[in-house]
């Protein structure tokens, strides 16, 4: 339930959406591709609404982009040139889950080392959000790790109500937007009343998918090192990396130097990696660390429900169902989770031989 | 600095990757103020017999290829395979499941008994191979990286992950979700997924990864409607070279 002291708006979906266009920003919002969808640059925004489906590639394409030039270099001068980007940008329609993705990858970015780079996009995109009302497929499972409910990120978050729009602000550059923004209302008491209809509804229709409770991740997988489930998924694991690239939240990178013909004048790269890859633990003296996919299956998994829940109390997996979705050999995080779960019972002793006939049972 | 030599050389192959390095046009001139090209029969008449880096395209399918090959191998400080044929195979091992005997004579018909045939072999069969340019063809871009690599001491970039990588950064659909088998998952990326982002599915020609999972790939495809001899032969297009 919100905080019905919060002031709310209501807007005109079609209002809100063409008086976006006019501001002086690249539109990213959701678009449909051959049946599922894609952030892409727009110049009409028609959000999917409860149609949709997560994107292929979460909205961390425009934040921490593979491929990205940090800087160009004359290789006997040393001269370096910082590559800057520039871009304002507005994201349109990104769901709850992946906000929280942003803002785990936000705490990722800066904690320690403050990643100039990812700092630059983050302050040049403006999130405007679109909240989900019904789960959006079979593979997600946001409420089980947490992740429904977004709290913070956004600079608005919107409820499709129909035709209009309920809005809430969730920054001072949201409030801006809004006081732009001349053709919206306050909201009465009848559609808070409509608001809170939506979000009991709500309640309802998510469950949570995993045999325990969220906070109980971290020790279920603390305590699974040595199950045998990690060489039983091993044997289906392709190893193709598409759960890392899919990943909101997955963040490793390799950076490379690329020289141009002349050999002079190059550029460095930093590209997306991937924990289920190979080379990704690949060492300067040949020896790879991880060499079996079990590990790196165990790894992944643990990065996300225990290492850094540890660290930040949060879930780093928001259940958006990517990995899952697009996993050939079906491994699912809900899979995993529940096998661990089950795998830590302890064993019912075998049952008493069954008593042999005629000899004195009641 | 003297500028190192370069020249070009093909066994059983349609000189498509050669072709392909012709095609670098708005680079060329840059490639020359770094290497001497002295032999490239594709695109100049001068030949030499000294060269510091022996591009070599094609498969070993020929009893002669050998000693050839080898006499490459003697004069070059760095070997190169260039493209699928000479780094994997490639697509001339498909006579490898095959008699030899008939392979030579649904080619050369009549005339069959003039030819003689070895089962087709990547060069890295026969003599050491420093680097290879894996593809059919081989991709421009990573030829420009080996290049600058090799002048500048730096260790080239070849990708050793699977072409599912560079697909899903390209948001394509999966081929599988199409209803399409593909090689992807088990096949060595630098190509940008260029055949599944234009709709078609990947026939493995940059060869496996370092790290693949067969058996779980051919449960798949074999989920996905290809019953195991079909899968088989998908495999055997381009990786019909077994070691």
């Amino acid at each position: 339930m919100r905080n019905q002291k919060e002031t709310t708006y209501i807007a005109n979906k079609d209002e809100l959406c063409s008086y976006l266009l006019t501001l002086p920003y690249n539109i990213y919002a959701v678009t449909e591709k051959q049946g599922r969808y894609v952030f892409a640059n727009v110049d009409k925004i028609s959000d999917p609404g409860d149609k949709y489906t997560p994107t292929l590639l979460p909205p961390k394409k425009y934040l921490y982009p593979n491929k990205e030039t940090l800087f160009c270099f004359k290789k006997t001068t040393e001269e370096i040139s910082e590559i800057e980007d520039k871009e304002e940008r507005i994201l349109f329609g990104i769901r709850p889950c992946d906000i929280n993705a942003v803002n785990l990858m936000d705490r990722i970015f800066s904690d320690g080392y403050k990643d100039s780079y990812y700092a630059k996009r983050r302050k040049n995109t403006i999130l405007i959000g679109v909240d989900c009302c019904s789960p959006c497929d079979d593979h997600s499972f946001c409420y089980s790790v947490g992740h429904l409910e977004v709290k913070e990120g956004y600079d608005l978050l919107l409820k499709d109500i129909g035709t209009a729009y309920f809005i809430l602000m969730g920054s001072e550059r949201g409030k801006e937007l809004m006081n732009k923004f001349t053709k919206f209302r306050e909201t009465t008491p009848q559609d808070l009343e409509q608001i809170n209809e939506i979000e009991k509804k709500k309640e309802s229709l998510f469950i949570n998918k995993f045999k325990t409770n969220v906070d109980n991740l971290s020790l279920v997988f603390r305590s699974s090192m040595s199950s045998p489930i990690w060489e039983e998924l091993a044997k289906r694991d392709l190893g193709c990396g598409a759960c890392n690239v899919d990943c909101p939240t997955c963040y490793c990178f390799d950076v490379q130097d690329r020289l141009e013909f002349n050999v002079e004048d190059g550029s460095r790269i930093r590209n997306w990696d991937g924990c289920m890859l190979r080379d990704f633990t690949l060492v300067a003296s040949g020896e790879v660390f991880r060499p079996g996919k079990a590990d790196r299956l165990k790894h992944r998994f643990n990065r996300k429900f225990h290492y850094l829940m540890n660290t930040y109390k949060k879930s780093h997996c928001v259940g958006c169902g990517r990995c899952a979705r697009d996993c050939l050999a079906g491994i699912s995080p809900v899979e995993v989770v529940n096998s661990l779960v089950e795998g830590m019972k302890v064993e019912a002793p075998p049952p008493l031989p069954s008593p042999i006939k005629g000899e004195g049972v009641n | 600095m003297k500028k190192p030599t370069v020249a070009f050389f093909d066994f059983t192959c349609c000189e498509g990757c050669q072709l392909e390095v012709s095609n670098l046009e708005d680079k060329l001139i840059d490639l020359l103020k770094l290497v001497d090209i002295v032999m490239f029969r594709e695109v100049m008449s001068e030949k030499s017999d000294t060269y510091d880096i022996a591009f070599v395209e094609g498969s070993i399918s020929r009893e002669i290829d050998i000693p050839r090959l080898e006499g490459i191998r003697k004069k070059a400080k760095i070997l190169v395979a260039l493209g699928s044929c000479a780094a994997i195979g490639g697509i001339n091992c498909i006579k490898n499941f095959k008699d030899l005997e008939d392979v030579k004579k649904i080619v050369y018909g009549k005339d069959a008994g003039h030819f003689n045939t070895i089962l087709a072999q990547p060069i890295d069969a026969v003599v050491k191979v420093e680097h290879y340019l894996y593809g059919c063809p081989m991709i421009k871009e990573e030829f420009v990286d080996l290049v600058t690599s090799l002048i500048s001491g730096k260790k080239p970039v070849v990708p050793n992950y699977p072409v599912c990588v560079e697909c899903k950064i390209q948001e394509n659909i999966c081929m599988f979700h199409k209803g399409v088998y593909c090689l992807g998952p088990i096949t060595r990326a630098g190509c940008k997924a260029i055949c599944t982002t234009y709709g078609n599915s990947c026939e493995g020609c940059r060869g496996l990864t370092d790290d693949v999972n067969i058996n779980s790939q051919t449960d798949i495809m074999k989920e996905h409607g290809l019953s195991l001899d079909e899968a088989l032969s998908k495999f055997k297009l381009y990786g019909g070279y077994l070691r």
